[in-house]
Formats: structure tokens, C-alpha cells, sequence
């Protein structure tokens, strides 16, 4: 409780306190906000290891409308690693792919008869790009005159082989051959859709 | 808006790196199908992985490795191979980019790649690329050109004659037709000279030389009986 008197005293506490509620009615002094704004940017928040930001439960506030955008940003690229890997050869059937046919003839197939002439062996077999380079998936039989006969399908197009006679990779003698850069070397077929050709 | 982004990264993430993980896998695995070792078939898939990573076909790297197991190859030796098929493939990449052919398929790239090898200069197999053709023909004129080139014709010429092809219309089948035509000119005696020659001439007077009924042998309408293929 402030006491008024009549007097220059008294007029002189009535005006300080005057002052001190206008003062307290203009707000803060000039300046105030900025320097409480630099206290607090010297003031460095407490770090925490993102490891433990990952394991703290925090809030995460979303707009709805994020929610569906993330879901279709996840499943593109979802699709993109899938595109990927078809497009670099794991989408394809083992057994179609091996087969070095011409795009768009692949539904084309020719019965193409190979014939190997090879007296006193026990055993031909035919392996190619067609078989999976596996000798166990044709096997060629005997006929008079020691030659050995397999009629197989093939799709249209370029194909390379050998026989296998007695366990020993040989090229057919009577086909082009080409190095297949393992020190050997593959016989080349090109079919036609006419039919068999030799190249 | 800081806590969202990392969220969503952490989020994506997992998903973006098992895309790239799955070839790799998936490479594995069908080498694995296709009768090959896991030990092998994990060194062959990291080069396949590779060659995709780069933008470069895997299968024919796939196709080399099964080959080379199916053969007993010794797989140190396989996985030379594969390295300079995959050398191969991107040096021929390059050729095809530095003659203007820019975003080539990957089996246009490997048939390219395979011409190279059966001794086809770069700028004739450049100039079978640019032809404006279905890509299935192109495809086919590059197995073509090595054909020709394998039969002794001269590589310019296989090439020459593959181009004119592509660029007269001639089908795929057409194509292919084109070897057993060479085969059954030469077989009639005619050098490799004249049979290229003789090939061009067909094609500047507007027919096709086939070699249909000169070689091989008749081809059965349907699935001869006994045919021995293992399910």
C-alpha cells in the first residue's frame, strides 16, 4: 500500500509509481525478445545418440495425405527393385531362357535331327543351350552303321552344342564350330523356320 | 518436416536396398535351378549382379556359367570367362554408344556383343544396329553376320549382306535362311567369294536364295515318335 501525502515528497512517489505502470503497460524494454532469443540459441539442446532417438518413443505427427503418398513412394520402389531384377535376366524361366532364340520366333519350332557317326562308343549324348548344357537330357540312339540319331525341337534361331560321346565333349564334326572359350569348341546351328540348316 | 523425412527414408530404405539385394539373389537361385553348385553359383551371380548394376544383360553371363559347369570346367577358369564376356559386352556397349547408338536392349547388346567375338568389325556391326528394323531382325541379322563370317564369307560382306537384308524388309525367317543358302552355294562349289557375291545379287534382283531342300534333312510336320527328351 503506497501512502499519498500532500507534499513534494509525496508527489514525487506518486509520479515514480505513475511511471512504473506506464512502464509496465509499454511491455518490455526494447530489445528484450532478442536477447532472450540469443540466450536460448547459446543454450545447445541436450544431444541424444540417434540410436536411442530410433528406440525413444516419440510422437510423429503426420498429415493424413502423407500417408497414402508413402505407401505409393514404397510400392514404386518396391517395383523398380522387381523391374530390376527381371530386366537383368532372374524374371525368365531357367528352362526358356536357356534357349538363345530369336525374340519373337520363339514360338517356332523346328524338329531338328542330329546325327553323330562314331563306331565302337557306348553312349552319345546331345548337350546345348537347348538342354542346359546338361548331357543327361537327350541321349542319342543307335542305328545301323554306327550312327547315333536324336530328333529334338528347337525354337528358331541360333543354337550351340556338342555331343558327348563316352563322357568326352566332342563337336560335331559336320557343323561350323566356334571357340567356346573354355579351350574348346561348340558347333553353331541357325534354324530357320524352313527348317533345319546347318551353318 | 526433420523427424518425417528421416522416417520416411528409414522407412524406404529396407524396401530400395531389397530391390537391389533380390537380383543378386535371384541370380543365385536360378543358377542353383539350372544345376549348378551354391558355391559356384554365389561367385557367378556376383558377376552378373555386377554387369546389371552397370546397365549391361546378364543372361548371357548366366548362360556362359551354366555352360561352363555343365562342361566341368574348373570354375576358376569359368569365372575368367565370365569377367572378359562381361568386359566384352560393355566394350561393345561403348563401340555401339560411340557410333550413335545410344540405349541399346540388352539382347541386341548381346547378339552385338557375340558378332564382335565371331570377328565382326565394330562399325559394320554398328551399321546392322542402326538399321531401322524390328529388333527381332536386327537381332537375328547379327547371329546372321557371325554365321556368314563363321562359313568363311568375308566379315564386311556378312555384314553388307545382313544390312541390305534389314534394309529391303526381309523377314527373321528370311534371315536365318541366309547360311543354309551360303551352305548350299558352296556345297555346289562356288567360292566364298561368289557365294557373297551371288547372296548380293539375289538380293539386288529382289529374290531370296534359300537353302531349303539342299541341306539337312526333311523335317518331320510333327513330334516323331520316340523322341528322346527326358520330361
Amino acid at each position: 500500500m503506497t501512502e499519498f501525502r500532500d507534499d513534494d515528497a509525496g508527489s514525487e512517489a506518486l509520479r515514480s509509481l505513475a511511471e512504473r505502470q506506464r512502464a509496465r503497460l509499454r511491455g518490455p524494454q526494447p530489445g528484450f525478445e532478442d536477447r532472450v532469443m540469443a540466450r536460448m540459441r547459446e543454450a545447445r539442446a541436450p544431444k541424444r545418440a540417434p540410436l536411442l532417438w530410433i528406440m525413444s518413443p516419440s510422437a510423429v505427427r503426420v498429415r493424413p495425405v502423407w500417408i497414402p503418398l508413402a505407401a505409393a513412394a514404397l510400392l514404386v520402389v518396391w517395383l523398380a527393385g522387381s523391374r530390376y531384377g527381371a530386366r537383368s535376366g532372374s524374371g525368365a524361366a531357367p528352362a526358356a531362357a536357356a534357349v538363345a532364340a530369336v525374340p519373337g520366333a520363339r514360338s517356332d519350332t523346328v524338329y531338328v535331327r542330329f546325327e553323330f557317326v562314331a563306331p565302337g562308343v557306348q553312349d552319345v549324348r546331345l548337350a546345348g543351350d537347348f538342354t542346359g548344357w546338361r548331357p543327361d537330357k537327350v541321349a542319342l540312339e543307335r542305328q545301323a552303321g554306327n550312327v547315333w540319331v536324336a530328333t529334338v525341337p528347337l525354337a528358331v534361331g541360333e543354337h550351340r552344342y556338342q555331343f558327348v560321346v563316352d563322357g568326352k565333349w566332342l563337336p560335331d564334326p559336320r557343323a561350323q564350330a566356334v571357340d567356346d572359350e573354355f579351350g574348346g569348341h561348340n558347333s553353331v546351328i541357325v534354324i530357320g523356320p524352313n527348317g533345319q540348316v546347318r551353318s | 518436416m526433420k523427424r518425417l523425412l528421416m522416417v520416411s527414408v528409414l522407412c524406404l530404405l529396407p524396401a530400395a536396398l531389397a530391390g537391389q539385394q533380390r537380383a543378386a539373389t535371384d541370380f543365385r537361385a536360378e543358377l542353383i535351378a539350372r544345376g549348378v553348385s551354391a558355391e559356384f553359383a554365389g561367385s557367378a551371380a556376383v558377376i552378373a549382379d555386377s554387369a546389371a548394376a552397370k546397365g549391361l544383360p546378364a543372361r548371357p553371363i548366366l548362360d556362359k556359367a551354366v555352360e561352363g559347369w555343365g562342361k566341368q570346367v574348373a570354375a576358376a577358369r569359368i569365372i575368367v570367362t565370365l569377367r572378359e564376356l562381361s568386359a566384352r559386352l560393355e566394350r561393345t556397349r561403348g563401340e555401339l554408344s560411340s557410333s550413335g547408338a545410344q540405349n541399346v536392349d540388352g539382347e541386341t547388346l548381346a547378339a552385338a556383343a557375340q558378332a564382335r567375338f565371331r570377328g565382326i568389325h565394330a562399325d559394320n556391326v554398328s551399321r546392322i544396329v542402326a538399321v531401322q528394323a524390328p529388333r527381332a531382325s536386327v537381332i537375328a541379322g547379327l547371329q546372321v553376320a557371325g554365321a556368314l563370317a563363321g562359313q568363311g564369307l568375308d566379315q564386311g560382306t556378312s555384314a553388307r549382306l545382313v544390312v541390305e537384308s534389314l534394309r529391303r524388309g526381309r523377314t527373321v525367317a528370311q534371315m536365318l535362311d541366309l547360311p543354309a543358302a551360303a551352305r548350299a552355294l558352296a556345297a555346289a562349289g562356288a567360292s566364298t567369294t561368289q557365294v557373297g557375291q551371288q547372296l548380293l545379287q539375289g538380293l539386288d534382283a529382289g529374290v531370296t536364295v534359300t537353302g531349303r531342300g539342299q541341306v539337312g534333312v526333311t523335317v518331320p510336320p510333327v513330334l516323331p515318335p520316340g523322341l528322346p527328351i527326358k520330361p
